[in-house]
């Protein structure tokens, strides 16, 4: 059996995570802004982006502009699926743990259904969030 | 469980809980004191973080997050003056959307509202009950 390269069916039990910047106050209080699962109108075409914990540390999930520090939102892929949101392993080059939310994406972001989703993901489906983890200068 | 379609509404007939300046109801008006503290919390909003953004909008660019632009921050600007003055309730944050709007945001339990100035100026108010969309509405002001 050749070894998981990031392509393989993300399981029921896989841990996701989702990159919050701190900059944008999306998690203060302890309360998390449906605002971290809204997709870019441009640059989240094919869905918002998440990383597998199977393949991506929670450091390098958090990883973002240099000098910038960032939350995670821990979220568990079986309670996405069972509220109908596939997520589906997307991999990049350098980057196996890659996967998307296809339900959430720039065309449908505030359409009624989409935002519904992000309120659920956000106010129900994230297990906890953790951070913030700064990105170092020399990234 | 469907969620609720866009309504289109006036300003002054958004079913937001904070929205409490018009309440004819004596058990809901506020004390002057209350109406008095909430009007200088959207002060310091507008003082402080509105007009900041707008002298530096780039400031608000961050990974997959574009800033809003300079017509944006003055239309939440004017925005937010208006619901001072009508006595809404000042929220709890003030946040972008990642492709350059400005939301206010207040929560209460389970009741998470935003109203939001998107990137082309619509304004939208966006009611979570329970963590589900319970409704949203497209505003129109009334001034």
């Amino acid at each position: 059996m050749s070894s998981p390269d990031g392509n393989e069916p993300i399981a029921d039990d896989e841990l996701l995570y989702r990159r919050i910047p701190a900059s944008m106050s999306w998690y203060t209080e302890a309360v998390l802004s449906p605002m971290a699962f809204r997709p870019h109108g441009e640059r989240d075409v094919d869905g918002i982006s998440l990383w597998r914990a199977k393949h991506t540390s929670i450091e390098q999930a958090a990883r973002g502009r240099p000098g910038k520090q960032y939350y995670v939102a821990v979220l568990r892929a079986g309670d996405l699926m069972a509220h109908g949101m596939e997520v589906t392993a997307t991999p990049k080059q350098g980057e196996p743990g890659h996967a998307s939310l296809p339900a959430l994406n720039s065309e449908n972001r505030r359409d009624p259904a989409a935002l519904d989703l992000q309120g659920l993901l956000a106010r129900q489906l994230t297990v906890r969030v953790e951070g913030p983890f700064r990105t170092p200068d020399s990234s | 469980m469907r969620p609720p379609e866009y309504a289109e509404t006036m300003l002054d007939a958004v079913p937001y809980t904070g929205q409490t300046g018009v309440a004819d109801d004596d058990s809901l008006a506020l004390s002057a004191q209350e109406r008095q503290g909430n009007r200088q919390a959207w002060q310091r909003i507008i003082d402080s973080t509105l007009i900041e953004w707008g002298r530096d909008p780039a400031q608000l660019e961050d990974e997959d997050v574009t800033a809003p632009a300079g017509a944006i921050i003055d239309r939440a600007n004017e925005l937010a003056m208006i619901l001072r003055d009508e006595g809404w309730a000042p929220p709890k944050r003030v946040v972008t959307s990642p492709d350059g709007g400005v939301v206010f945001e207040r929560w209460d339990g389970p009741v998470l509202e935003q109203i939001e100035v998107t990137e082309n100026g619509e304004i939208l108010v966006t009611c979570y009950e329970h963590s589900r969309l319970a409704h949203v509405e497209r505003v129109r002001l009334t001034t």
